[in-house]
């Protein structure tokens, strides 16, 4: 390992909620992030179906395995999709198979092999790449990556001086042809408050088909991102490439801000930057179901 | 010598209205119930101060998320010293001493400012831990049992931080220093239904961490007892 600083994903979590919520963090969170709460939110904002995705950020964010996802879609089955985590051996190189065996799925139901990849994993993934050739990203041949959907955000990690850098990622983009690389709120450096690998997201999503982008969370309200820069990524810049592969990954299960609220703030950056009916409609509906190319579920 | 003299008027115990009930008529009566519950242990409570040497009161106060015990005892006139324990939600403390002096003692107004030294003790997962002072107004306006009130208070806390690197080559570990502000507003309603013993009902507002943070609005209710020397009251 190379380093890392202390500090833990309870205080990380518990620090984003008000005063005096984030004096008991568990039971705010047990609410807003209950298959209900997230429903509730959907419904609030007017979207139809949410996607749950598993996630592996035991320094950030936590750990939501498969299992606790197929519980949550199951409380909640008409608004709530859910892509599951591929073994962990793809997201972590280097570690031992015994570990990946016991992070592997071990459920059989059906849903998309996909995942949400932590901003430290990524980090360190990158990191190991830049600064060591022999490493190979990911290590594991056998990659659910291969022929099934990922998605990989690319925002700079909290409490961490490193910032990813998106352009890492592409010898993995190029290597696996099959599988769908999303990257994550546009690149946005949420630590400096600035658009950070936005460049960089536009040009890998334009000259890679597989290579997505998402903005989740770019145009969210104060205070990260700072209103003054919210409406950045939603620039003009950003939108010729890609506006037509975006994708809104879900972030519900981890915003702290309202979805409605989340989505009016989105609407006003993209109108502030001039984003035309149709462009506003690409970006806001049916990316999912495009991209993953799965099915609409009828509401 | 002048200045030590007008501090010394202006502790000077104000001439107490007599406080026995003369049966000379209703008129009499009821002005007397007005000067009885005028100096009750619960408007001393949330108007500060002390109305004499030996007054003391205190109360318990529940709700969310501030629960609190607050106890004064008056070493002069109009100046009380208190201790007072507040809690939010179980998870954050502030014990404290400090003084309070009574600046403005009239029936229906009274204008107190409290000093107050203690410690801030927050668990996990935010914990905190510090030296903290506050600084807070009390404004009430007593009228027959009940007297409207309001607090503002300004709290400052001395945070220290430790940041671990955990590298390949060892560890190190720095300590800073960090400045939490917290404003705090109460507005309330005292009721005193004996001269010892009352109620209070009130909103909160605190600001923890100031100005980058939000706070969200909490209630109170308080049970408010106390006493004095013989003749206090």
């Amino acid at each position: 390992v190379g380093e890392h600083a202390a500090g833990s994903t309870q205080e990380f979590l518990a620090g984003r909620f008000p005063f005096p919520q984030q004096l008991t963090p568990e039971q705010v969170a047990d609410g807003v992030l209950s298959p209900e709460g997230i429903a509730s939110e959907l419904d609030k904002a007017g979207i139809g179906t949410g996607v749950l995705f598993a996630v592996y950020a035991p320094r950030t964010v936590g750990i939501a395995a498969n299992e606790d996802v197929i519980a949550d879609v199951k409380q909640a089955p008409g608004p709530l999709l859910r892509a599951r985590q591929p073994a962990r051996r793809s997201l972590e190189p280097g570690r031992s198979g015994r570990a990946a065996s016991a992070c592997a799925p071990r459920s059989a139901s059906p849903g998309w092999s996909a995942s949400s990849w932590p901003t430290r994993i990524s980090t360190f993934a990158w990191t190991t790449r830049a600064t060591s050739r022999s490493t190979r990203w990911p290590a594991s041949s056998a990659s659910p990556c291969i022929s099934t959907p990922a998605a990989a955000r690319s925002r700079a990690p909290p409490r961490s001086s490193r910032t990813p850098i998106p352009a890492y990622l592409e010898p993995a983009i190029a290597a696996y042809p099959g599988a769908i690389f999303i990257l994550g709120h546009l690149g946005y450096d949420f630590k400096n408050k600035q658009p950070g690998a936005l460049e960089t997201c536009i040009d890998l999503a334009g000259r890679h088909p597989t290579c997505t982008s998402s903005p989740a969370r770019s145009a969210a309200r104060p205070p990260t991102p700072t209103a003054r820069t919210s409406s950045s990524p939603c620039g003009a810049s950003a939108r010729p490439a890609s506006s037509r592969r975006r994708s809104t990954a879900a972030t519900a299960r981890r915003a702290r801000a309202l979805s409605a609220d989340y989505l009016d703030s989105t609407v006003a950056a993209m109108r502030s930057a001039d984003y035309s009916r149709d462009e506003m409609a690409a970006v806001l509906a049916g990316n999912f179901v495009r991209v993953f190319g799965v099915k609409e579920p009828s509401l | 010598v002048s200045l030590v003299l007008a501090l010394a008027l202006a502790l000077v115990q104000p001439t107490a209205p007599a406080t026995s009930v003369a049966a000379d008529g209703p008129a009499e009566a009821r002005r007397a119930r007005r000067t009885r519950f005028g100096e009750s242990a619960a408007f001393d409570l949330i108007g500060g101060g002390a109305r004499r040497r030996g007054a003391w009161a205190a109360g318990v106060q529940l709700g969310y998320p501030w629960f609190g015990l607050r106890a004064q005892v008056g070493v002069v006139p109009r100046l009380a010293v208190i201790a007072e324990v507040e809690t939010a939600l179980a998870q954050r403390w502030r014990p404290a001493l400090g003084i309070s002096l009574r600046w403005v003692d009239r029936p229906h107004l009274r204008l107190s400012g409290e000093l107050l030294l203690g410690w801030l003790i927050q668990g996990e997962p935010l914990d905190r831990r510090g030296p903290n002072a506050e600084a807070r107004l009390r404004l009430a306006t007593p009228v027959g049992r009940v007297a409207p009130y309001l607090t503002l208070g300004t709290q400052h806390t001395l945070l220290s931080d430790r940041t671990r690197i955990i590298r390949a080559s060892g560890t190190t570990t720095d300590w800073s220093a960090r400045h939490e502000w917290t404003l705090k507003a109460s507005l309330g309603l005292a009721v005193a239904i004996r001269p010892r013993v009352g109620l209070d009902f009130g909103i909160d507002l605190a600001w923890v961490g100031a100005p980058n943070s939000v706070g969200i609005p909490g209630l109170h209710a308080a049970v408010l007892f106390g006493g004095g020397p013989r003749g206090a009251q």
